[in-house]
């Protein structure tokens, strides 16, 4: 029986290597994206109007943020979204959290300092997430692609997005994986600038950005 | 299998399998066609579930953060699938049926190993076990995916164990 049992899983091994590498070669990961300067120096020289927490931004163009074409179109919440404030952001901002130090951060990660610069200048946030966590609260205007979105493909709603755009992905923060492969798929789409928001959903709700709840 | 009469001992058909059974043989043989159809499921979701289900399959066994480089995680995550098909077809045709269950008890050996590591470091990912979906268990990796995959070894070890001669009343059971 062991000489049946090395058969099978070398049968096993000639066909998978055959289908992986010769019939459907794929690449996994990624060419990190181009280094982004978010420092407050480099975001001085722009003409970008105060931000709005809570409103729907509008795309503003930077010295360093190339511009989105159109706003996204975005699963906006039915009704009114539970929005954070200015003011309800500071109250609500967790002391607790531990966000990620800049320098530990891998190259096309974000702190959430970082990606809120780029929330202000109009990119579009994509929520990494699986649904129900989607619904139960997400950065305001996030769109949600999951890895399954491209399980046929791109996904339609991708087509909403400049692929000159920078994007911001996130996912739950921490050990999630999410966001770095929906950046994968994206990166073999042709978007080149997408980027991790490091510390994920709970690093934003933490700072108290603005967050809405529902699809 | 066995042969339909007579006191030859013969491999038999997949047909002719399904007239001689003892028993214990019907209950193996249903062990078997379970098997088989469960690890033809999963491996079709991780092959050929749409166009990028094997990357999508990848991903999923990344997320497990076992440390291996992207050439090995494709390897092992194009290798292994068909492994599952390769002896879920020998499972169903009653060809060489203790030895693709014997590997099948491998890999259901190997996933319990990945998902106990998994939840021991506190990972928060996805099983994987059939592609993206997980129809019998909570999307999230847990103890269901433990007893999902021990009920399966169990059903494998009941065809590995399983003596050929006890399994068809007139002839050996290959």
């Amino acid at each position: 029986m062991l000489i049946q049992v090395g058969i099978i899983i070398g049968l096993g091994f000639v066909i998978g290597v055959a289908d992986a590498f010769v019939l459907r070669p794929i690449t996994l990961g990624r060419d990190a994206p181009p280094a982004l300067d978010l420092t407050p120096n480099a975001q001085a020289g722009s003409d970008k109007p105060p931000a709005q927490p809570g409103n729907r931004r509008t795309p503003q163009t930077t010295a360093v943020v190339p511009p989105v074409e159109e706003p996204m179109k975005i699963a906006d919440p039915v009704g009114t979204p539970p929005v954070a404030t200015p003011a309800a952001a500071a109250s609500t901002a967790d002391a607790a959290f531990k966000f990620t130090p800049k320098d530990t951060l891998k190259a096309g990660h974000l702190t959430v300092d970082e990606a809120k610069v780029l929330y202000d200048n109009g990119s579009p946030f994509i929520d990494a997430r699986k649904l129900e966590v989607f619904v139960a609260g997400h950065v305001l205007n996030a769109m949600r692609l999951d890895m399954a979105s491209f399980r046929n493909g791109n996904p339609p709603e991708l087509g909403l997005i400049d692929r000159s755009a920078t994007v911001v992905v996130y996912c739950g923060g921490g050990q999630c994986d999410e966001s770095e492969h929906v950046a994968e798929f994206m990166d073999g789409s042709g978007y080149k600038k997408v980027y991790i928001m490091h510390d994920g959903y709970p690093g934003w709700v933490a700072a108290g950005h603005p967050t809405a709840m529902g699809e | 299998m066995s042969s339909s009469s007579g006191a030859t001992p013969s491999a038999g058909t997949f047909i002719t399998r399904w007239s001689n059974l003892t028993p214990l043989g019907v209950v193996v043989t249903r062990c078997e066609v379970a098997l088989a159809a469960m690890f033809l499921y999963a491996a079709y979701q991780k092959l050929f579930n749409g166009d990028n289900a094997p990357k999508l399959f990848s991903s999923s066994v990344q997320a497990f953060k076992l440390g291996l480089g992207d050439l090995a995680t494709r390897l092992s995550t194009s290798v292994t699938p068909w492994v599952e098909v390769i002896s879920s077809v020998l499972l169903l045709l009653g060809v060489w049926s203790r030895a693709a269950a014997a590997v099948l008890s491998l890999l259901l050996i190997f996933f319990i190993l990945l998902i106990v590591q998994a939840l021991v470091r506190g990972l928060d990912v996805s099983c994987g076990c059939f592609g993206e979906l997980s129809p019998f268990c909570p999307e999230k990796v847990g103890v269901c995916n433990i007893i999902q995959n021990s009920i399966m070894l169990a059903v494998a070890g009941i065809v590995v164990l399983t003596p050929r001669s006890m399994l068809a009343r007139t002839a050996r059971v290959a």
